[in-house]
């Protein structure tokens, strides 16, 4: 009675350690696909211990793709924790600078992630069907797209020194300002980045169209979706409340990003060292939700930004105003997101306060305990911590964004593996598109494994015995 | 390909991929080597036969291990990249006991790697041609690592870089904390009460933390003077600047240097608790 288990592994252009068993049934069909998260790094344990104010410098060090984003949820947390107020011209430096990570993030896995699917296609040769390939296909595209994440780099290193791991927040502000001449450096290249990222919209609208049977048969469910919103549900990264959506589109809650205890739980399997967060009211599984590039757009109403907004109404109307569902549809909302990261960096930039010399205010109010949430490129990014009054840690909760999706991520490897593999003939561009259910969601596994791990891929496939027939490794 | 470059591989263990994500930034190397493997990038399965293997993060797990002893005999030459793969960096602080009591309860899940008892260096399995410190080594020093040149020099400390003024009159009575107040633009940080490691961490970075006022973490490692000693000579050397430098009680210096609590042990002293730790010769650091 041979059935069997497919192993993929690692999972590559996926930031971190992963694998995915793919367990047959007697008749060839699939009956369960696992999406297994390797790693296991302790972040919340062993900081628990240390200085608050390392926290801004040790957490970067969780993922190396989008450092900035924890720099800036544990500045925020720590000011919670201290009672200390920014002044509004280190709030625009921070938001700024966040915007250079939407960019830089999002720009590297359009290009080199999940580009190469898209461009090159899900079935082309395997050994060129990466970053390399794409310049040898494409150079033109490609200068744009290194000068488009450049740009994202630029405005970190501006401000923080370094493009990864910088230095830049402080509690109560920011250490450096920006000065006029730094300022007009980056407003200079505006124009451009506007244009490059309409040209990658256009190669994703045009994409969609080419392969749109494909996106409708691939992992296409209903999901909750969460995200950070103005007070007028507007797209927001930096600062604002948590609203959650239902499946059917009406909004669940909205609720301070201090009280996500009430309203968020996670859910543990044991194949995964990944936690499963849920909607605590509607329980594990159903409380299931999305957040990210297409959680976002599903959760806001408008973009404050004219160009952008009206590439969100062109999303809107993919699903009819109901929040679309398919997996595939990452891809162009993680387009628009750079094009709102480029306007919102210009509004920024435009801003008379953006030069100011106020950049820290040193009066503390100490709370002992305190919650920063910021949207990072791939989601909701929590940060709770607990300290004494020598400011020593005793508590750290981190939940990062590739957590939230985890759900997501899990049932898509599940879905998309029963759709396209029947168990007679599994090529490699049958995986390839098994792994993309999971690059698609842009995974940090780095990061959300911070309490527990390390992610490459492996895809099993196991008889209904339990025996491995087959193991594709990477 | 019109003719034969010379190929590379990258191996990620435990690590944040930093140090991928810095290599990326230094593109120039594209048109000059050939990428084989590099799971970030690259969808390949297995490590093949390559020229350099450059070695990311520290070994965590039985997979890191497993991999890690299986790539080395397809490479002519092996190269650690970054603190993770040279002495643990932030990867290390996981070796408290209490945190591996919590990732060795981990041990009877399906499916996944187990951990090792401790999270080690590369050069602790296995031999290492190169080391390319930092975190993440600049753009720069990758391509000084692939493709050397002759008339490239670097300065030997931080504190060289940084370019700060040091006063002999400004001597602060205690510490500060990490990063506190709004330092000076031009005067040294430790006559402004930062703990600075900057005068004993290799030069190579062009004190990019050191310049906007966040006193060195010693990231990239120790000089030349100090790589091939024990950890004990390097400790006394940043114990006398603070001594010389400053005001504070030595007692208060003790406990700034010994306390694990400072950001001065996030890099520096990542694996300081290894009493028979493989000597890393000078000329092997970039």
């Amino acid at each position: 009675m041979a059935t069997q288990k497919i192993t993929i592994e690692p999972v590559t252009r996926i930031e971190g350690h992963a694998k995915i068993t793919v367990h047959m049934k007697e008749d060839g069909n699939v009956e369960h696909a696992y999406l297994h998260i390797n790693e296991f790094r302790g972040f919340e344990k062993f900081c628990e211990g240390r200085m608050l104010q390392e926290m801004a410098y040790i957490t970067p060090r969780i993922c190396g793709i989008c450092p900035i984003s924890h720099h800036l949820a544990a500045a925020k947390a720590t000011d919670a924790v201290l009672g200390m107020n920014p002044p509004r011209p280190a709030r625009l430096l921070r938001e700024l600078m966040h915007m250079g990570q939407i960019i830089q993030s999002h720009g590297m896995h359009f290009f080199e992630l999940a580009g190469p699917d898209l461009i090159l296609g899900f079935d082309s040769d395997p050994a060129t069907r990466n970053v390399v390939g794409l310049v040898q296909a494409n150079a033109d595209l490609t200068v744009k797209a290194v000068r488009l994440r450049k740009f994202g780099q630029e405005i970190i290193s501006t401000l923080g020194g370094r493009r990864i791991h910088p230095t830049f927040v402080v509690p109560g502000g920011v250490n450096k300002t920006l000065s006029i001449t730094e300022r007009d450096q980056l407003l200079s290249t505006i124009d451009e980045m506007v244009e490059t990222t309409q040209i990658g919209i256009q190669i994703m609208k045009d994409w969609a169209a080419q392969y749109k049977e494909d996106i409708d048969r691939f992992a296409v469910f209903p999901t909750g979706y969460l995200g950070l919103v103005t007070p007028e549900n507007a797209w927001e990264m930096y600062d604002g409340d948590i609203r959650l959506l239902g499946q059917d589109g009406q909004q669940l809650e909205k609720f301070q990003g201090a009280n996500y205890l009430d309203f968020i739980a996670e859910h543990v399997e044991n194949w995964s060292y990944l936690k499963f967060p849920y909607y605590k009211p509607m329980g594990w599984p159903n409380g299931s939700y999305r957040v990210g590039p297409l959680g976002r757009l599903n959760t806001v109403d408008k973009i404050d930004t004219p160009l952008a907004n009206a590439e969100l109404q062109y999303f809107k109307q993919i699903n009819n105003g109901k929040p679309v569902e398919n997996t595939l549809y990452y891809h162009l909302a993680r387009m628009i997101e750079v094009l709102a990261a480029v306007e919102q960096a210009h509004v920024l930039l435009n801003d008379p306060d953006i030069t100011s010399t106020d950049i820290l205010d040193n009066r503390k109010n100490p709370q002992g305990e305190g919650v920063g949430v910021i949207e990072a490129p791939r989601g909701t990014l929590i940060h709770h911590y607990v300290a004494d009054e020598d400011e020593k840690l005793t508590k750290v909760n981190l939940i990062v964004s590739t957590g939230h999706n985890n759900y997501a991520m899990s049932h898509s490897v599940d879905m998309v593996a029963k759709e396209y593999i029947n168990g007679k003939e599994v090529t490699e561009g049958l995986l390839n598109r098994v792994e993309a259910a999971v690059r698609a969601h842009d995974p940090c596994l780095s990061c959300s494994t911070h309490a527990v791990g390390q992610m490459p891929i492996e895809i099993a496939f196991i008889d209904a015995n339990g025996n491995m027939i087959n193991s594709i490794q990477r | 390909m019109t003719q034969k470059l010379p190929k590379f591989a990258v191996l990620q263990l435990s690590g944040c991929a930093g140090c991928e994500v810095s290599l990326l930034n230094a593109t120039d190397w594209l048109h000059q080597y050939e990428l084989v493997y590099m799971p970030l990038v690259i969808s390949a399965d297995n490590v093949p036969d390559v020229d350099i293997l450059l070695v990311s993060g520290g070994v965590q797990t039985s997979e890191d291990l497993y991999k890690l002893s299986h790539a080395i005999h397809h490479a002519n030459e092996v190269v650690a990249v970054g603190t993770c793969a040279i002495s643990g960096g932030v990867t290390n602080l996981g070796n408290r006991d209490d945190v591996r009591d919590l990732f060795l309860s981990q041990a009877e899940r399906h499916h996944l790697p187990r951990m090792l008892p401790k999270c080690r260096p590369i050069d602790d399995f296995i031999t290492v041609s190169r080391y390319l410190p930092g975190c993440p080594p600049t753009p720069q020093l990758f391509m000084q690592l692939l493709t050397p040149d002759p008339d490239y020099t670097q300065k030997k400390t931080v504190c060289q870089e940084c370019g700060r003024k040091k006063l002999r009159d400004m001597k602060p009575n205690h510490f500060f904390g990490a990063q506190q107040g709004s330092p000076d633009p031009d005067i040294c940080l430790i006559n402004q009460g930062y703990p600075c490691v900057g005068s004993s961490t290799r030069a190579g970075c062009d004190a990019l933390c050191t310049k906007p006022g966040h006193p060195c973490v010693g990231c990239r490692g120790p000089s030349d003077a100090f790589i091939e000693k024990d950890a004990e000579h390097w400790f006394s050397s940043i114990q006398k600047v603070f001594e010389s430098m400053t005001n504070v009680p030595s007692q208060e210096i003790q406990e700034v240097m010994r306390s694990p609590q400072l950001s001065l042990f996030l890099f520096q002293f990542a694996d300081y608790d290894q009493k028979a730790r493989p000597i890393r010769p000078k000329e092997k650091i970039l």
